[in-house]
């Protein structure tokens, strides 16, 4: 017999082998608790963050607890919404819509920073802009080149696009009347330092952060504006966990997440994933403003 | 004065004009405030990230990769061929069936070619949810479609006469239809479709699937957070997977047919296409469609939003795609016409591979660390990366070429780059061309990843409908694309029976 055919079945065996055993871990269980979270940190402290957070909610709810990584925001709020995911970490913008998308989802926690979020404008600083102290300031912008971050976050574009048109700035005031939208808040600080743009908007931890460990890259950077407080990321979970796990299970899943105590060594793990001290209380009520400005500014239709 | 002539071989090295306006705009508009960050992304990749974890990690998402582009690569063939076949006119004049069922099949393959895969796996999303599956059907669609497009452009060239000869003395309808395909099939298979393979890879790279993830959500949130020395890490386990899948697939010979290998092979494609089948089927019913609003949605269109700042859009994006189809076409000979000796070809191949290899967006995020965005720097973005797929074609099908011809007129004192342009490229100039036209397709829905970073075309638009789930929105601006699609196929349609 041929020599090659060999070859060929013995590549057809490793190949059906490699199916058979990749395949068996995707059947679900449909008693397991699905966490989920938009992708806005990198794999590593996503999959550390989440990973760790699943075990401490599958040790004390005693259920299997999975954490399904998902590509973007839209696949996240999407997810959700078909009910592959029942507990996702959502930003502000992207939790209100799917909230919108999934009648009976609840909101049950948010972080103690997540009342008073900000966002920071910075400038390339061969414009030599001073910073401002007030948003009327912002008006400085006009005619430049600007970048928000990804097109759904919460801090790297709703708020910024919504104190810039407070200010009386609309994107087609912008250079090439429109916006780049970099992709994340890292990026945002790469393309302004750069001067491939003159001016961005970005998460206030991320460029706290950046500052700190990477001076280097924002050498050419400098801080233009710090917007007021607006609230941001929340826990949201599905409506029907009760029928689904058993009686008061979403008030067992929110108190465990409640209970989160920075004294503890293992949930100080958790927390400091999260950057938080603990989680606090939060409501829907609490994210109107969002979704009204959302709407403003047709990202919810 | 001669007048130029247009022959296969001018038609590829015409394009290289589209570089002097690319080069304008991206003198003007060049500066060097990030040069630090990209001194960061070239020292990482000398200095990846290596620790236990992420070789864990590097090592899962790898096997994930390779069972999501294999079965994908397979399927896709599978029926690449199935479908090239159906809309190949040699099918339709033996069995006389009436020639607009291939156009109508033409039109339809063309339209899920110019969605990129991404754009239909969110789509199977909003039915389906999040399904491991649904990343392998997001890149089987459009990439049957490309392998189709290529398998029927390979049997059209079969001689009508061999046909018109077997039908006179009457022969079987069927057995004529594998006689006369089986040999350009297994000839496109062995140039074309062991490539492919490599595109799955690479597809399965930039697309960081839904739900299980492969690698390419790890390249995708490293590059995100700019973590550069990850991103090396996964760039190089992922060139890893590329070269030891080839060298696998190299061992393979599918020239020395035996009997055997033929029959197995038969009953392999049919048993691949009988299980995805089933598969797709079981897929259909399995998961009742969602308590699901939008599904109305996905089948308005709103025309409303258009206005004269989308038609603008239109106009970029048409204008992206032919200059980076220009840059794609003309590069490839003009870098070996020029680096025409060893060291230059090893040299050409390395760049190439290492374009290939990293993902557009990550590409151009780091060409804007010298340059302003614009549509020469996404064309260049585009092209560069499209010119190194387009090149490793180039090299193969020279290097399998037989090379006689060359050697002569080297010999009789030709100087060595005009008898490379005139003795070897010559021949494979219309293949090439015909290669370019289809990639010329590909580049149109790469656009859509493109443009949302250097805020040009319609890619820009469609990421804002999307991330703001206004689909009767989406469903237009993918019209739009396909349209753009339709319309270059027709051109090149044209163009191609201008050369003949």
């Amino acid at each position: 017999m041929n020599k090659n055919f060999f070859n060929f079945k013995k590549i057809a065996i490793t190949s059906s082998l490699f199916f058979f055993t990749l395949y068996s871990p995707l059947k679900a269980n449909p008693k397991t608790l699905k966490i989920g979270a938009i992708p806005d940190q990198n794999q590593e402290v996503l999959d550390k963050r989440f990973n760790l957070f699943a075990n401490e909610l599958s040790k004390t709810l005693d259920v299997k607890v999975n954490y399904i990584p998902v590509i973007n925001y839209v696949a996240a709020v999407t997810g959700f919404r078909t009910n592959d995911l029942d507990l996702v970490w959502f930003g502000g913008l992207s939790g209100v819509q799917a909230r919108l998308q999934t009648p009976n989802a609840i909101v049950i926690a948010q972080r103690d920073i997540d009342k008073e979020f900000k966002s920071v404008f910075i400038v390339n600083k061969k414009l030599k802009l001073d910073s401002i102290s007030n948003k009327n300031g912002l008006k400085k912008l006009k005619n430049l080149k600007f970048t928000f971050g990804s097109e759904n976050s919460t801090s790297g574009r709703l708020m910024p696009e919504y104190f810039l048109n407070n200010a009386g700035i609309k994107i087609k005031d912008f250079k090439g009347k429109r916006a780049g939208f970099s992709g994340s808040h890292d990026a945002t600080i790469a393309l302004v330092n750069s001067g491939a743009f003159d001016a961005g908007a970005l998460n206030k931890q991320v460029w706290e952060n950046n500052l700190k460990n990477n001076p280097k890259r924002t050498n050419n950077v400098n801080l233009f504006w710090i917007t007021p407080d607006y609230v941001d990321y929340h826990w949201v979970a599905q409506g029907n966990l009760d029928n689904r796990f058993r009686k008061g299970f979403t008030k067992e899943l929110k108190s465990t997440i409640l209970d989160l105590d920075i004294k503890n060594t293992e949930h100080k793990k958790i927390l400091n994933m999260f950057n938080a001290k603990k989680f606090i209380e939060a409501e829907s009520s609490d994210y109107k403003n969002i979704e009204a400005i959302a709407r403003k500014l047709k990202k919810i239709r | 004065m001669n007048k130029l002539k247009l022959n296969p071989s001018s038609i590829t090295f015409l394009p290289i004009l589209v570089c002097i306006p690319l080069a304008y705009e991206l003198f003007i508009n060049f500066h060097i405030g990030g040069i630090e960050l990209f001194k960061e992304f070239i020292i990482s990749a000398i200095n990846p990230k290596i620790n236990n974890e992420i070789i864990f990690t590097l090592v899962k998402r790898l096997n994930e990769t390779i069972f999501i582009a294999f079965s994908s690569w397979l399927i896709s063939i599978t029926f690449g061929v199935i479908f090239g076949i159906l809309s190949s006119e040699i099918f339709y004049k033996i069995l006389n069936l009436p020639i607009f069922l291939k156009r109508f099949l033409n039109l339809f393959l063309t339209f899920i070619r110019s969605i990129h895969e991404i754009i239909w796996g969110l789509i199977l999303m909003q039915i389906y949810g999040i399904n491991f599956s649904i990343g392998i059907i997001a890149i089987c669609i459009p990439y049957v479609a490309i392998n189709a497009k290529v398998f029927s452009e390979q049997i059209e060239n079969i001689n009508l006469k061999t046909i018109e000869s077997i039908k006179e003395i009457n022969g079987i309808k069927s057995s004529t239809l594998i006689t006369l395909l089986w040999s350009p099939v297994i000839e496109t298979f062995k140039n074309f479709g062991l490539y492919r393979l490599e595109c799955a890879i690479r597809s399965t790279a930039v697309l960081g699937l839904f739900g299980v993830g492969g690698i390419g959500r790890s390249i995708f949130l490293s590059f995100q957070t700019l973590n550069f020395r990850e991103l090396w890490t996964y760039l190089w386990g992922l060139a890893f997977l590329i070269i030891i899948s080839k060298e696998l697939l190299k061992k393979i010979n599918l020239s020395k047919t035996s009997r055997k290998f033929l029959t197995s092979f038969v009953i392999a494609l049919f048993c691949i296409s009988l299980f995805s089948l089933s598969f797709f089927v079981y897929f259909i019913f399995n998961k009742n469609a969602m308590p699901f609003n939008s599904i109305n949605n996905l089948l308005i269109l709103n025309f409303n939003f258009i206005s004269y700042e989308f038609l603008k859009l239109v106009l970029e994006t048409i204008v992206l795609c032919l200059l980076s189809t220009g840059i794609a076409i003309s590069f490839p000979p003009i870098f070996i016409l020029i680096l025409n000796n060893k060291i230059g070809i090893t040299i050409t191949r390395i760049i190439s591979f290492l374009f290939r290899l990293i993902p557009p967006p990550v590409l151009i995020l780091i060409l804007l660390m010298f340059n302003d965005p614009s549509i020469s720097l996404a064309a260049i973005t585009l092209g560069l990366h499209n010119a190194a797929i387009t090149s490793k074609l180039l090299l193969a099908n020279l290097h399998n070429q037989d090379n006689k011809q060359y050697i002569a007129m080297k010999s009789l004192g030709v100087a060595k780059r005009s008898s490379w342009l005139f003795g070897l490229f010559i021949k494979q100039a219309n293949s090439y061309l015909a290669y370019c036209a289809y990639r010329s397709d590909i580049i149109i829905r790469e656009t859509a990843i493109l443009g949302v970073i250097g805020s040009v075309g319609l890619g820009w638009q469609l990421q804002e409908s999307l991330s703001s789930f206004a689909w009767e929105e989406v469903m237009v601006i993918l019209f739009v694309y396909s349209s753009i699609a339709i319309i270059g196929e027709l051109i090149n349609g044209k163009i191609k029976s201008n050369l003949t």
